[in-house]
């Protein structure tokens, strides 16, 4: 038999954190809703109160996406760790310290200041 | 009501072919069935009368001479307002492109030729939105429960299919828009592989996204309209030839025990309301007939939907920019100056959720917020991208229900866009992804509405999409829970 599972299964807790924030952002700063109004041609808009609470809602909403911090291969699989924070992070390479060593390649990467450019 | 109207389109291709009926019939039938239904549905935004007429006779004219047709040849269809249709009005239901006449078709429209276009149908504003309330135009009513909304964005498409004031419909998809509004008015909705039907021609929301969606009464029906769509389209450089083309249609049963069935952990385990579990039933029903079951596990689905918005907000704002009432677009006048003149258009045109969405956007590629927003959106895209694939090697299908709920009260989630946005939770991630999706009717609650459940495939697989689906859909018959 089939069951309404909203009773028996918590939603996620990164959506949840994300709703949450959602639900607790506070309105866009006047000064920030005019300049973004100015950039996106939208400076004649009237309805700016239900704007800056409206826009700051997604902002909070999507701002959980600062929480990622990427996914290895292999993650994938029943076994795959299933919290973030077990997860190796994954670093970016500066830029100097990314060509210093492909300068110590054989050659094979001749192609990487094309990509890098 | 009258026969023909029950008929799927393989019959009606049949009925056609031996002229047992003619083009010009069949379409005053869905004619005379939208002058019925369309004042309480209102899934149109134009009827087409006179075009679909003239197309039915020039069709039979064709037919008579001996002329060798495509399959869907004669048979009528409807087409979302975001596809571009030659000399009649495309508006994709914004104030911004009232009265636009596109100098040609969209390249899907142009391969139905011989279909008569019977109207040009509903969807939220630019394609954004979930439940068709966000039209310039009018607001489509779901046909099961007219108090309830149609779901969006092809809400017009799915409601003109569910109000059988049409054979099949084209839609278009971004994160969900022909699935959810399919879910919600008991039909077939069909969102292919990303590059499988050309673009050229439907109306940008979001370019990295958007991809031409299917809305019929049957898998089958669906399939059909696939294999006639499913071209090759060189000046479409996102679009490449199907490898099984010619053949989709033609699917057989599957092989179930040698099928693997992949349940991920984040959708089996993401909260209903108010609705019940359709994909436990389904992998039930495909696992009583051999298939077997793979247990998934996706870390990075959980940001499917915050990455979607920032996305495609992103783009949004990018791809309406051109709307400035200059080249493009609804010009405001009483302006003093250009930059004055852009502006008064824009807002006076854009309508809320547009605004909405384009300011997002604006403000998530400003330099204080473009690593946090859209570069970390676009880590969560290849991340997705690449599980998904990954998926696949460990199983044939992933099953997940369609919807989070049934379909809501008009006006209940309207002015609250995340709630709205969390209806998409089970679609955002294969249009991610760009790999088929196709949501299919499971039968109806208690209430009357209907059920439904998502079945998802490896791009370029829609065979087995197709198989799949057509199994459980005979399994199913529509019967109540």
């Amino acid at each position: 038999m089939l069951c309404l599972a909203e009773t028996v299964r918590p939603m996620n807790e990164i959506l949840s954190e994300a709703l949450l924030r959602a639900k607790n952002a506070e309105p866009l700063s006047r000064e920030l809703l005019l300049s973004a109004m100015q950039d996106a041609r939208l400076s004649d808009c009237e309805n700016r109160d239900a704007l800056a609470c409206e826009v700051s809602r997604i902002l909070a909403f999507a701002s959980v996406l600062e929480d990622y911090s990427g996914e290895k291969p292999q993650d994938l699989g029943a076994d795959a760790p299933a919290d973030q924070d077990k997860q190796a992070r994954k670093e970016v390479l500066p830029r100097e310290e990314f060509l210093a060593r492909t300068s110590e390649h054989d050659g094979s990467l001749a192609c990487v200041p094309a990509v890098l450019s | 009501m009258n026969e023909l109207l029950t008929f799927p389109l393989s019959e009606l291709s049949s009925l056609l072919a031996s002229k047992k009926c003619s083009s010009r019939e069949l379409t005053d039938a869905y004619l005379a069935s939208i002058s019925a239904r369309e004042e309480s549905v209102c899934a149109y935004i134009t009827v087409l009368k006179a075009h679909a007429r003239k197309t039915a006779d020039d069709v039979d004219e064709l037919r008579a001479r001996g002329e060798v047709l495509p399959p869907l040849a004669g048979i009528p269809y409807a087409a979302k307002d975001n596809f571009c249709t030659k000399n009649i009005e495309t508006t994709c239901a914004s104030r911004m492109l009232k009265g636009f006449l596109p100098p040609q078709d969209a390249f899907a429209v142009s391969l139905l030729s011989h279909s008569p276009l019977l109207g040009k149908t509903n969807l939220d504003e630019f394609a954004m939105g979930s439940s068709c309330e966000s039209s310039a135009s009018k607001m489509t009513r779901n046909p099961l429960d007219e108090n309830r909304v149609a779901g969006g964005s092809s809400g017009g498409s799915a409601g003109a299919e569910g109000a059988v004031e049409a054979p099949f419909a084209l839609g278009s998809d971004t994160g969900g828009s022909v699935g959810q509004p399919a879910a919600f008015c008991g039909t077939v909705g069909l969102k292919p592989t990303r590059g499988s039907i050309s673009r050229r021609g439907m109306i940008a929301f979001s370019s990295s996204l958007d991809t031409v969606g299917i809305c019929t009464r049957t898998v089958r029906d669906a399939a059909l309209v696939f294999d006639a769509l499913a071209e090759n389209d060189p000046s479409d450089a996102t679009c490449r030839t199907h490898p099984e083309k010619e053949r989709l249609s033609a699917f057989g049963t599957p092989d179930l025990r040698r099928l693997r069935i992949g349940v991920i952990d984040f959708f089996a385990d993401f909260p209903l309301s108010g609705i019940e579990r359709t994909d436990e039933e389904a992998v039930a029903l495909l696992s009583r007939a051999g298939a077997s079951v793979v247990q998934l596990h996706v870390p990075s689905l959980p940001f499917a939907l915050p990455a979607y918005h920032a996305i495609t907000s992103t783009e949004a704002a990018s791809n309406l920019a051109r709307y400035s009432g200059t080249l493009y677009g609804h010009r405001e006048g009483g302006a003093s100056c250009f930059s004055e003149m852009t502006a008064k258009s824009r807002c006076a045109a854009f309508g809320k959720e547009v605004q909405r969405r384009i300011l997002t956007g604006t403000l998530m590629l400003n330099r204080n917020n473009r690593a946090r927003y859209y570069e970390k959106a676009q880590a969560v895209f290849r991340d997705i991208t690449r599980a998904l694939t990954d998926a696949f090697h460990e199983c044939d299908v992933i099953i997940t229900p369609t919807v989070t709920s049934p379909p809501y009260l008009i006006g209940e989630k309207a002015d609250d866009p995340v709630s709205m946005y969390m209806s998409d939770v089970f679609t955002v991630p294969a249009s991610i992804a760009g790999i088929p999706a196709l949501s299919l009717p499971f039968g109806f609650d208690a209430r009357g509405l209907p059920l439904s459940v998502q079945v998802m495939t490896r791009a370029w697989d829609e065979a087995t999409l197709f198989a799949v689906s057509a199994y459980l859909e005979a399994v199913k018959g529509g019967e109540p829970i």
